[in-house]
């Protein structure tokens, strides 16, 4: 919102407040009194409101005694209205009011002094007849309808509906906290003590409003259930309860009052209110016409029966769910017997429990295919209404088993140690130390510090480059017969020379020739990837000159094979000089054509 | 050379842990079954002194520590030891009793999914079987590169194989880094409370406290004083004396 729009609604509304403020003081003041009701009987309590219009600053004006009625203040409530630009105000003080005889009455005129000026109201008739009717609350005929201490404003009664029960008998029991006159904050849940009673939780409690001795009363009501655990007289109580009673100028104004403004004017004071002491006493179930099976529980119940499955393998379980409902102490219902059970395994049955029923879920395994029914089931209970036993059957239930019982004793077996094992509690330490020291070795020194470790990786790294060259190699090798002759032929000249060499120590001249021409014919068809008709002299010659071959190499490979064509041809030669002499510069030539890249 | 000094500390440490070591081992047994915890904790920590090391000895010296009520060194004790058998039951149970007895009751922050993945893969492998473990992959795949010239089922699923392989061993030398990098990093408290301050000063402003057992990773050391970070991400100076450094860097 913009400043401005804000300042101009706050001078509207100081406006209107002074109109209002204006117009109020020039109103006139005028006083009445009316009764909610007329005609009355002695015991009923009514409001009679004194409202005072043209103002609403009149105070209470401690209207306290009234002939033939008890009164008491409740509090103001003032209102303001603008109807057609005419504003009003007025201001009503109720008080409730209950006639203590019967006969006519007539209340007023009354006059009140405000403000130097005495205002004088009507009159109201109230006609009181006499109460032949039933009381508000019949349950307050019986114990504890008396206030524990009448004089007080705020206290607290027990109730039991009996006082006379049967051991484990449910009984009703009603704690009321009453108020007249004085509000009531901060309530605690009460408590009850006790012996040899065993009380319930209180449930949540419920406000009324009762009319004892011609007193109206604010109540709450704190409901809950006891029953009797041994056989005797015991005390109940006394109750307790803690809460924080707020009086306002001697005059409150309603119960259980959390007004804010309330508090104003209020004084608070925390209190512990006890009830008076109960007698109880607790008779024993009677033994006559007690059933077999009766397990002691006391109430009025109904019992029904269901089965999960009408059909069932062997060893399998079906479920009985079993409901029993109605009225009680369902602490005293255990689960029903079933009878016929020799060829059944029984779990023991998942129990529910709530206000008005109790469910069981029994497991049943049938351990037979000859079981065609689950047995009857009984339940015996003792009703104290009535004060005696009854008995309720259900069954037998169909049941159709099927599958074969081999196996199941095994199965049963594992179940059983799987249920033990379920139940075990399991302590909580450690485990024993290790015996044998394991494998020890030499502090502080990893694997990836060690340079063994990055060696190792060198070396498989290099042994895959070395089977890859060897690899690459042989395929060439395979795929290129130039390549392979070439890498051949330094082999096969060493071989040849070391022949020749033999044959030169020999004095074979004539075999010596032939050798060389024979090795370097294949040698530089190798070199040269020549096919072997090609490796003739002048052809020699001439592709190693075209390769780039320097003379004098050439010069001595045209000596050599002159030297071999004399020998072989002209049979000129056959000296051992001439024969190591060639041999050397066959040896020379080898060496110098095999540095060559050709 | 290499290999002879190999072969006598072999040789050594062998007739150590034939003779002396079960030796050792048997007393300080002996000792722990008679309640004195702390002479079977001294000869345990004779063999420690001696240079040698193994997951059983750092084992039963945490649970000679939990006996002794001292949980900060037995925490530490145990995760020494989980260094070199990780996959020990009886150590993982006994270390889970002693996290559940801590004052924070051994809570820590849940690591991420991926890497809480890669924990359950390769928490069995203790710095060295990974090591080994990524040395395997490697003479695999080169394995798997030579018989390719020979085999041709090798050459047809070669992709596959060496592609899975590789997956393997990269992610198998991000954990051995991740190992490496913590190593030397991971402490433990062992004073009963301990405080870090702000600053590596006695008289510094405490910034909060770090009970015993709670572990935490040194980002620098300054003469006595360790800073300190917390799981959490707090970080400031502690006492050396407080805590306790898992394995010096270099240590598995």
């Amino acid at each position: 919102m913009k400043r401005g729009t804000l300042f101009i609604s706050a001078v509207l509304v100081l406006l209107m407040l002074l109109f209002m403020c204006l117009s109020a003081a020039a109103e006139n003041v005028s006083f009445e009194i009316s009764a909610e009701k007329e005609d009355l009987r002695t015991g009923e309590t009514i409001r009679l409101s004194l409202t005072f219009k043209g103002t609403r600053d009149v105070p209470e004006p401690h209207f306290t005694h009234l002939d033939a009625f008890t009164i008491s203040y409740i509090g103001p409530s003032s209102r303001v209205a603008i109807i057609n630009g005419r504003y009003s105000s007025s201001i009503i003080h109720n008080y409730h009011i209950t006639p203590l005889k019967t006969g006519s009455f007539q209340i007023g005129p009354l006059a009140v002094k405000y403000n130097g000026n005495t205002y004088t109201s009507n009159a109201v008739k109230i006609n009181v007849t006499e109460d032949t009717a039933a009381p508000p609350i019949p349950q307050d005929q019986v114990y504890g309808t008396k206030p524990y201490k009448k004089t007080e404003r705020v206290f607290i009664t027990l109730t039991p509906t009996k006082t006379t029960v049967y051991i484990n008998e449910a009984v009703p029991v009603a704690l009321r906290l009453f108020a007249r006159d004085a509000g009531v904050r901060e309530i605690e849940l009460p408590e009850l003590s006790n012996v040899n009673i065993s009380v319930g939780q209180f449930d949540k409690p419920i406000q009324r409003r009762v009319v004892i001795g011609g007193i109206q009363y604010e109540t709450l009501e704190f409901n809950t259930t006891m029953f009797a655990t041994s056989v005797g007289q015991f005390k109940l109580g006394p109750a307790s309860l803690d809460c924080t009673v707020v009086m306002r100028d001697n005059l409150p104004r309603s119960f259980f009052d959390d007004n804010l403004f309330g508090n104003m004017f209020t004084s608070a004071k925390p209190v512990t209110l006890k009830s008076e002491v109960m007698t109880i006493s607790v008779l024993p179930l009677p033994e006559e016409s007690r059933p077999k099976d009766f397990r002691g529980a006391v109430g009025s119940f109904d019992l029904d029966v269901g089965l999960s499955a009408q059909e069932v393998k062997v060893g399998d379980p079906v479920t009985v769910k079993i409901s029993i409902t109605g009225k009680g102490n369902f602490n005293t219902v255990t689960a029903p017997v079933i009878s016929a059970t020799e060829d059944f395994k029984l779990y023991d049955p998942a129990v529910k429990q709530n206000k008005n029923s109790k469910t069981f879920e029994q497991a049943v395994i049938p351990m037979k295919n000859t079981i065609n029914s689950i047995g009857q089931i009984r339940f015996s209970y003792f009703d104290p209404v009535s004060q005696t036993y009854h008995t309720i059957t259900k069954g037998p239930f169909p049941l159709l088993v099927t599958g074969s019982d081999a196996g199941l004793k095994a199965k049963t077996i594992d179940a059983q140690t799987k249920e033990k094992r379920q139940q075990e509690v399991l302590g909580k330490d450690i485990a024993y130390i290790k015996e044998a020291p394991g494998a020890l070795k030499i502090k502080g020194r990893p694997l990836y510090l060690n340079p063994l470790y990055w060696l190792l990786h060198v070396f498989v790294l290099l042994l895959y480059v070395g089977v890859l060259v060897y690899h690459r190699r042989r395929q060439r090798l395979q795929g290129d017969d130039g390549y392979a002759r070439k890498l051949r032929a330094p082999k096969q000249a060493r071989a040849a020379l070391r022949s020749v060499k033999a044959l030169l120590a020999e004095g074979k001249a004539e075999e010596f020739y032939d050798g060389v021409f024979r090795l370097i014919s294949d040698y530089l068809s190798d070199k040269l990837h020549l096919s072997p008709g090609e490796a003739t002299k002048s052809s020699l010659v001439g592709v190693l000159r075209s390769r780039g071959v320097q003379d004098d190499t050439l010069k001595m490979l045209e000596d050599i094979l002159s030297a071999c064509d004399k020998a072989r041809y002209a049979r000129i030669g056959f000296g051992a000089d001439e024969m190591s002499k060639t041999y050397q510069q066959l040896e020379e030539l080898i060496v110098l054509i095999g540095k060559m890249k050709l | 050379m290499i290999r002879h000094i190999a072969l006598i500390l072999l040789m050594a440490v062998t007739a150590y842990g034939s003779d002396t070591t079960k030796e050792v081992f048997k007393k300080a047994a002996v000792y722990y079954v008679e309640g004195k915890y702390e002479s079977a904790i001294a000869q345990y920590e004779s063999l420690l002194t001696g240079g040698l090391e193994s997951g059983e000895l750092y084992y039963n010296i945490g649970n000679c520590y939990f006996k002794t009520g001292d949980l900060g060194r037995s925490t530490l004790y145990y995760e020494r030891a989980k260094r070199l058998i990780p996959n020990d039951a009886d150590l993982k149970a006994n270390y889970e009793f002693v996290r559940s007895q801590l004052p924070d009751k051994g809570k820590s922050q849940q690591p991420a999914l991926f890497k809480r993945l890669l924990d359950r893969v390769f928490g069995v492998f203790t710095i060295d079987g990974i090591c080994v473990m990524i040395t395997v992959l490697y003479i695999f795949v080169v394995a798997l590169l030579i018989t390719r010239f020979y085999l041709d089922a090798v050459r047809r699923y070669l992709l596959l194989l060496i592609s899975i392989t590789a997956i393997v061993f990269v992610v198998a030398s991000f954990v051995l880094y991740e190992r490496i990098s913590v190593a030397g990093s991971e402490a433990v408290v062992l004073a009963d409370k301990a405080e870090v301050r702000y600053e590596p000063f006695s008289d510094a402003t405490v910034f909060f406290t770090i009970t015993v057992g709670t572990k935490v990773q040194v980002q620098q050391i300054k003469s006595d004083w360790y800073k300190v970070r917390r799981l959490d991400g707090k970080q400031g100076w502690v006492s050396r004396k407080a805590i306790a450094v898992v394995a010096e860097k270099g240590e598995q």
